[in-house]
This record gives C-alpha cells, sequence and structure tokens, in this order.
C-alpha cells in the first residue's frame, strides 16, 4: 500500500469545493480543481492511497484506470512540491 | 503627547504627524505615533530578521524586519518606522534626504497597515467606495487603476471609504469595511476627474509627489459592509465584468494584500484563512478597466452591474 500524509507545511481552504493550498514554508499557493481537492480531503482522512481510488471511483463516473493514472500524478506531484509526504511500502 | 486623534482603519491613532484622516475622539487611543529624531535611511538589502520586502532591480523601496524591541519598516530615502512588539505606539524617523510631505501618507497608509497586518488583519491593495450602505472595494497592484475607479465612482455619486490601503473583516459569513484616510491620490493624468460631478466641489490639493489628492464626500457609515470585491487590471479592450468562483476567488484576494512581499509563510496562514472567509462571503469579480473611454461612465456602469443603482 502506499501511505500518504498532507505535509504539516501545509494548510488548505476549500471554497466552493475547490482548495486553494498553501505552503506555509515558501508562502507559494496552489489551486486544486474539484476532483483534486476531493482526493486531498480522502488523503487526509484515509492516508491510504487505494482507499482514495476506490472512494473517487465511486464518488465519480470515470473509468478506473484513468482516474487511478490522473491519482498517481496529482500525488506525484503533490510530493514533488512538499506539499504530501508518502511512503510507499509492502501491502 | 501632543497631537491629535484620528480614527484610521478603525484604530484610534494619536498622532505627533497631522494626517490626513477624520478626527477620532478624545484620549483614547489604540496606537500612537511619535516624531523621532531624523536619521538617514539606508538602502541596507536583505539582512537578517526580514520579514517582508519590496525591491526591483537591486532596489528596496520598502522593507520590515523584526528586531529585539520590535520592528523596523523602512523605506531607504524617505522613512523608518519603529513599531514596538504590542503594536501599540510607532516611532517616526524621517530622512532628512526625503520628502517630508510623504511621510504623513506612507504613515497613514503603508505603516498601519504594517502594524494591522502584524496583528494579524487582513488588510487589502484596494480602493473602497460606499452605495446606500454597501461598499465595494477595487483591488489591484499599483497602476491597475483602483484610485482612478474609486475616484470616479465618487464622480457619479458614490462615497468615499478608503484609497490604498482597505481593511476588512469576515465574522458570521459577512464582512465589513474599515474607512481609511479623507483623499484619494491621483496621477497627474487622471486630474480631469477632478472637474466632474461630486468631486467638482470636493477639496483637491497637491501632493509632494505630484499627484492630485482630492477628498470627496466621506461615507457616514463607520463600518460599512461590503458588497463585492473588484479585481482591477488595465486593458485597451472593452471594460468587461467577470465573476471569479471558488479557489480563483481567495487567489484574487490572497495576491493583493497591502503589505506586499512577505517572505515564506509568515502570516501566510492566516491570510489565507481571512480571504477564504471574504470569498465565501462576498462575490469577487475582475474586471478590465480601458484605457480610453469616459471613466465616470464606466465607473457608474460598472457599480449599476453589480446591483448598486444611484
Amino acid at each position: 500500500m502506499t501511505a500518504l500524509r498532507v505535509s504539516d507545511q501545509v494548510v488548505y481552504e476549500v471554497i466552493d469545493g475547490e482548495a486553494v493550498v498553501l505552503d506555509l514554508e515558501s508562502g507559494r499557493y496552489f489551486q486544486l480543481n474539484g476532483v483534486a481537492t476531493r482526493a486531498l480531503e480522502l488523503i487526509r482522512e484515509t492516508g491510504d492511497l487505494q482507499a482514495v481510488e476506490e472512494q473517487l471511483v465511486q464518488e465519480y463516473e470515470v473509468d478506473r484506470a484513468l482516474l487511478a493514472a490522473d491519482l498517481r500524478q496529482l500525488v506525484d506531484d503533490l510530493i514533488v512540491r512538499g506539499l504530501l509526504n508518502g511512503d510507499d511500502r509492502p501491502a | 503627547m501632543s497631537g491629535a486623534t484620528y480614527l484610521l482603519h478603525g484604530l484610534r491613532v494619536r498622532s505627533e504627524l497631522p494626517l490626513d484622516a477624520p478626527s477620532g475622539d478624545g484620549d483614547n487611543r489604540d496606537i500612537t505615533v511619535a516624531l523621532g529624531r531624523p536619521r538617514q535611511v539606508p538602502d541596507l538589502g536583505p539582512g537578517p530578521g526580514e520579514l517582508a520586502a519590496v525591491r526591483a532591480e537591486g532596489r528596496t523601496f520598502s522593507s520590515l524586519r523584526a528586531c529585539a524591541d520590535g520592528f523596523v519598516l523602512a523605506y531607504p530615502g524617505l522613512l523608518e518606522a519603529h513599531i514596538d512588539p504590542a503594536l501599540s505606539s510607532i516611532e517616526v524617523r524621517a530622512d532628512p534626504r526625503g520628502d517630508n510631505g510623504l511621510v504623513p501618507v506612507v504613515v497613514a497608509g503603508g505603516a498601519m497597515a504594517c502594524v494591522l497586518t502584524l496583528a494579524g488583519r487582513l488588510v487589502l491593495h484596494a480602493s473602497a467606495v460606499e452605495v446606500a450602505g454597501r461598499a465595494v472595494a477595487v483591488l489591484g497592484v499599483s497602476g491597475a487603476g483602483k484610485s482612478v475607479l474609486a475616484a470616479a465612482a465618487c464622480a457619479a455619486g458614490a462615497r468615499h471609504l478608503s484609497d490604498d490601503v482597505l481593511r476588512v473583516e469576515a465574522e458570521s459569513g459577512r464582512v465589513w469595511c474599515f474607512p481609511g484616510g479623507r483623499s484619494i491620490r491621483l496621477r497627474p493624468d487622471a486630474a480631469g476627474l477632478t472637474r466632474h460631478g461630486g468631486l467638482a466641489t470636493a477639496a483637491s490639493s497637491h501632493s509632494a509627489d505630484g499627484r492630485i489628492c482630492v477628498a470627496p464626500p466621506p461615507s457616514s457609515e463607520p463600518r460599512p459592509e461590503l458588497h463585492a470585491a473588484v479585481v482591477a487590471r488595465r486593458t485597451s479592450a472593452p471594460s468587461r465584468l467577470r465573476r471569479l468562483e471558488g479557489g480563483p476567488a481567495t487567489v484574487a484576494l490572497l495576491s493583493n494584500p497591502r503589505l506586499a512581499g512577505l517572505s515564506g509563510g509568515y502570516l501566510a496562514g492566516s491570510h489565507l484563512a481571512a480571504c477564504a472567509a471574504v470569498s465565501r462571503a462576498v462575490p469577487v469579480f475582475e474586471v478590465s478597466l480601458p484605457l480610453e473611454g469616459d471613466p465616470v461612465e464606466g465607473a457608474s456602469a460598472l457599480l449599476s452591474d453589480l446591483g448598486l443603482a444611484m
């Protein structure tokens, strides 16, 4: 499984379903669309990428493979920016 | 302490330095402004304790740094303001090489915005007018047309609320605005506005930096409610009003703090929360301001589009 945790250096606010994510260390902020915002909230709640994927498939009528690829890309992007801490380990 | 008491951005300010602001009452005060001995204020560049700075082409326009006995807000070549840790007093030391006429402008604007920001308040880089008890904030970078739009709105019948500095407070799903100084500072190319409508009889003067200061009829509301926030942008295209939704609305507010250049995440968390609260409570728009055309007609049409008929 992939354990994920929203970084301690991050705060965010959700406005009309879209998050503005602020990196407290750099002062930079990022906007997330609705689906990415939901993903971030689920990551915070569960910390489990597979559980997040499962929940999003149920909530949005999208192809699972496509969603999984987009989700992985989002997570990688957030990790690179230091907004998310990831820990890949065997299930 | 000698001087007078003023009401600025919701603060009762006792100041030795005359300020272009409405009078406050009696001896009650939230902050005092004292005049220290003049001294040269050099451009020291980046240094330890720096919390905010605005620099361009190797020159520092303003900087704020924390020091052992509070904070120092510096405008090299013009003034240095020492702010105590409790944010209850400012000692202003003017640079003898600078233009003294600008000192009260900076104290009433930038220095008060700095104190309020350090206190965790949301202070926007915005001008504001009031129509029938409802306020419209015009945000934008320097040169975006904030003051021109506010002055044009006043020429069309709106009441003046604040120029260039706007403190707002979100509370229980509503947002309140605090009046600032008396005047709007216009660049010389906007001087023609002072001959229009509600500005024709307003007191006006020339400031030390060549601007025209006009004092339109002020809002009589002590704390009018914010009706809409408008982010102004100069353009050669026709005027266009576009509503910003969700995240972009919050980002538009976050991008226009009066105390610019805050480093890292200093105060950013509280700013994000405050901007989010404002954008949840009031609509945020982006408006293109055409370089050509009658600004008074444009302002009147904008207020009408925002549902504020005069």
